[in-house]
């Protein structure tokens, strides 16, 4: 194996059965350095499992876990080397928040001074320097999240393991202690694995996304591919709002099982297509359009919803389907429940979803 | 490698390494000194003992005894600590504190100080004759102790706690509103105590009950200290046989079959436990 | 209308004035008998009056000029502490064991550890001293302390289960992560956190073992503990030594019961 194309971390085939419950089928993951990956999946999906095997605190049935070409399957964690932060954070109450920091230092038997040095660097990179004495209760939930950053990173782990950690602050916080990790992720070039179920987050922040349900990894691709080449319907309807249709497919054609007639950028024999609700154009005035450019139909707005920056119809088209479409809210061009408009989506918008099974 | 082999031990060998000490401590001496207990009294110098414990109308009578006592200190300790239990789930902050320190503090005295202290509360000079002779109440000492009246004072104060805490516990996990909505919903005092209280304390009774039961049928202290001898319990019985007149095998046959009754007792309330909780929920 | 709603607050509030007095009787009723023994044990009089003719300080003299008192309570002491440290670290072992590895088989477990509660002293001590005679170690301290072990074990199994139920397991998990080993994690972070409790179980444990007195009766041969000492000049000689006794027992209870509550409450709140 050659040294630039090594992973930092190498999952191979991991299994996991609880009692007759399959947690993890064949999990095959590769991270590589400095890659920022997330785990997307609902509760129940494996994610935490497989997160758990990662860290070294369950034991996979069969299968292989590397770390930097190094067999870890049967390593404890403290031997992995990586630093994770906790749902709930994990804080020791009982300690303040230096000796919090230092605490994985002075497990690897660095002098005190020393780690009393290292861990204020680290509080400082989380702009908390001047926190050091406070016990974890006197933090509050987002400075007790920064507190749990420099503790997983402080010890320089080859690895960072984040599971949900901002499922307990509010929206305005949340926001901008993503953009406060992802920063430090890049500036420090750690190879990050993060869990969620909040796709949004999951978007902003990866490099990549392994969409997880059932044990398995759906799909796994950039925040790009994940959003626009979704493989299935589950993927599809867990990333974004999307609009299913079933039919038949006939070429560059795609006959919806209302008898809607969409044209495809490319031959298909998928049975399922996708269209993102930003993709549809509404309109009032009707525009004549070459089909092979623009598919078009009519469509009478049945409701609408003001959702800040744009606006959310619900419209049934002529043959009867019923879509939902994502506007941005300009005044003047707000529809009124009832109207008939002109509906048009791009050929290229129209996706079909390669996976063929059941959703 | 040794990574690999604590892994493979898994948690439940850690667990059963980690409760080994305890399971061999309560094995060599707890359950085996019990176990030749039972089987010396089965042995055929000794089995007769059953039988004439059995057929003797004194010794029966003291194991009935031993039993009516139980019940009767059980009884009173229940009405005691129902309402008790509950309001202590009124109160809050500090004075819950005080009321939690002045049920456990008798509770983590000794017994026999406590036992001292009644003998001195009621006896012939104490404080409640004191008392009843200054209002007039009567003109003579009343005898107070060394009656069974003073043993049941003496064991009801005593196991009042354990009878508190069980149905404290329960209690305290009833919704106020719960009680506000039986209330609203036109139930009277009488049927939210019989319809919604009692059904949603039941574990908390029993189990304070089983305790006090088991508890009080083993007392030794009070019946040998308040009783002054006129009081009949089984564990005085075995105290006088094993350490007056020397004789193990009869004191073991009487343990065994107060252990027995204790045991069936235990039993019975736990069968009954299950017997409501299931009637209440198919109910 | 107006006229019954009346009349239903009225009897409300009776009944809740009633609920007060009756909870605040009961607890008199509890506090009594402990009160009672202060004054006694300062009566000048060598029998026992209530309230007492005259005051003085002699029944404690008496208790610590006597050998036979100081040597009881010096060999009760000793016995508490080791069966307190014997049941304690088994008990702490026991309860890590059944609230982590064997969480299925865990509650079953515990059940048996509880099963000293439930068995009369009387039978316990009669079966401990056949064992103890035959081993020769009938009159042997030590033997009084591991039997009492037994008997302070279901206390220490409770309260450490339900504080280690109650624990977040995610600190130790995180301190591994971290890494820690399994033995340092449970070191520098489970057990400081559950110290409180540590605490509560070594204290019920070891008045258990310093109130006992049936097991030590049986199995202390010639010599005595505390409460056998107790329980021979209650029976004997009923003069206020006890009472001095008795005291100076409250007052290490209630001592200590303040400073497990100051702990408790101190940790409740740097946990919150």
């Amino acid at each position: 194996m050659t040294n630039e194309n090594q992973a930092v971390l190498d999952v191979q085939k991991i299994r996991k059965t609880y009692g007759r419950v399959e947690a993890l089928r064949e999990i095959d993951l590769r991270v590589a350095a400095g890659e920022f990956l997330t785990l997307l999946g609902a509760s129940g999906s494996g994610k935490t499992t497989l997160l758990r095997i990662i860290a070294g605190f369950e034991t996979p049935d069969s299968g292989r876990v590397s770390i930097r070409g190094a067999d870890m399957t049967w390593a404890s964690a403290a031997e992995r080397q990586i630093g994770m932060v906790f749902q709930n954070y994990a804080l020791f109450p009982h300690l303040t928040v230096l000796e919090n920091v230092m605490f994985p230092l002075e497990m690897r038997r660095i002098t005190r001074r020393a780690a009393a040095d290292r861990a204020r660097a680290a509080l400082d990179s989380v702009h908390l320097g001047v926190f050091g004495d406070r016990y974890p209760r006197q933090l509050s939930g987002g400075q007790q999240q920064r507190v749990a950053l420099a503790r997983a990173i402080v010890f320089e782990p080859s690895l960072l393991l984040l599971d949900e950690p901002f499922s307990a602050l509010d929206r305005r916080l949340r926001e901008s202690m993503q953009q406060e990790v992802k920063q430090l992720q890049s500036s420090l070039g750690l190879t990050t694995i993060f869990i969620t179920h909040d796709q949004e987050e999951a978007l902003v922040m990866s490099d990549r996304i392994a969409v997880m349900g059932g044990g398995a990894i759906r799909q796994i691709g950039t925040p790009a591919e994940i959003y626009y080449h979704p493989n299935s319907i589950s993927v599809a309807t867990f990333v974004g709002e999307s609009n299913i249709f079933e039919g038949v497919p006939k070429g560059r054609s795609f006959y919806a099982a209302s008898g809607a007639h969409f044209s495809l950028a490319a031959p298909t024999d998928c049975n399922r297509m996708l269209i993102r609700p930003e993709a549809i154009t509404l309109s009032r005035a009707s525009v004549p359009a070459d089909p092979r450019e623009a598919n078009v139909f009519a469509a009478q707005v049945l409701d609408r919803s003001f959702v800040g920056g744009f606006t959310v119809y619900r419209v049934r088209l002529a043959q009867g389907d019923e879509v939902s479409v994502r506007a941005i809210a300009r005044e003047g061009a707000i529809f009124q429940p009832g109207e008939t408009l002109q509906l048009t989506v791009a050929p290229a918008d129209c996706r079909p979803l390669t996976d063929r099974s059941a959703a | 490698m040794t990574g690999a082999l604590v892994h493979l031990r898994g948690p439940r060998a850690t667990g059963m390494l980690l409760t080994a000490p305890a399971a061999m401590l309560l094995l060599v001496l707890f359950f085996y000194p019990l176990a030749t207990l039972f089987l010396t009294t089965l042995h055929p110098d000794n089995i007769e003992n059953y039988a004439r414990v059995v057929s003797s109308g004194t010794y029966m009578q003291v194991y009935l005894n031993t039993l009516r006592l139980a019940v009767i200190v059980t009884v009173i300790d229940l009405v005691i600590a129902y309402p008790l239990a509950f309001y202590m789930c009124r109160l809050t902050g500090g004075s819950r504190m005080v009321a939690f320190f002045l049920l456990l503090i008798p509770l983590w005295t000794s017994q026999l100080v406590r036992t001292y202290a009644w003998m001195v509360l009621l006896g012939r000079n104490g404080p409640i004759n004191s008392a009843l002779m200054a209002l007039g109440l009567t003109d003579t000492p009343l005898r107070l102790s060394n009656s069974e009246f003073a043993v049941v004072i003496g064991m009801v104060h005593i196991l009042l706690p354990y009878m508190v805490l069980p149905i404290y516990s329960s209690a305290s996990k009833i919704d106020r509103s719960l009680l506000e909505a039986s209330r609203g919903l036109g139930a009277g005092a009488f049927s939210t105590l019989t319809r919604v209280l009692i059904p949603l304390t039941i574990h908390g009774v029993l189990a304070g009950v089983s305790l006090v039961l088991v508890l009080s049928l083993g007392v030794f202290i009070m019946p040998a200290l308040l009783g002054g001898g006129r009081v009949p319990v089984i564990p005085l019985l075995i105290e006088q046989q094993a350490g007056s007149f020397l004789n193990w095998a009869m004191a073991g046959t009487f343990c065994v079959i107060l252990l027995a009754m204790v045991l069936v007792i235990f039993w019975l309330i736990k069968l009954s436990t299950r017997l409501l909780v299931r009637g209440r929920v198919h109910a | 209308m107006l006229e019954r709603r009346s009349r239903t607050r009225f009897l409300r509030r009776i009944g809740n004035v009633a609920h007060h007095i009756f909870s605040w009787v009961t607890f008199l009723f509890l506090l009594t008998p402990l009160l009672i023994v202060i004054p006694i044990s300062f009566s000048g009089g060598s029998y026992l009056s209530f309230p007492p003719e005259s005051y003085s300080t002699r029944w404690y003299e008496t208790y610590f000029a006597q050998d036979s008192w100081i040597d009881a309570t010096i060999l009760s002491l000793q016995v508490g502490v080791v069966a307190t440290v014997i049941s304690v670290a088994v008990g702490f072992l026991f309860a890590l064991g059944i609230t982590r590895g064997l969480r299925k088989w865990g509650p079953a477990l515990e059940k048996v550890a509880l099963a000293p509660m439930i068995v009369p002293s009387i039978v316990y001590s009669v079966s401990m001293y056949s064992l103890f005679s035959r081993l020769g170690l009938v009159g042997n301290w030590f033997g009084i302390a591991l039997a009492h072990a037994i008997l302070c074990l279901p206390f220490v199994v409770i309260v450490l289960t339900a504080s280690l139920r109650e624990y977040d397991i995610d600190q130790e998990t995180a301190a591994m992560g971290l890494g820690a080993s399994r033995l340092t994690a449970i070191r520098r972070i489970t057990i400081p956190q559950i110290r409180p409790s540590l605490l509560s179980a070594a204290f019920l444990a070891f008045i258990t073992s310093f109130d006992e007195l049936v097991v030590a009766m049986f199995l202390s041969g010639t010599f005595g503990t505390l409460p056998k000492k107790m329980f021979d000049n209650i029976r004997l000689q009923i003069d206020p030594t006890i009472a001095a006794v008795s005291v100076m027992e409250i007052l290490m209870v209630i001592l200590v019961m303040a400073v497990l509550m100051r702990l408790n409450r101190a940790n409740v709140g740097r946990l919150s």
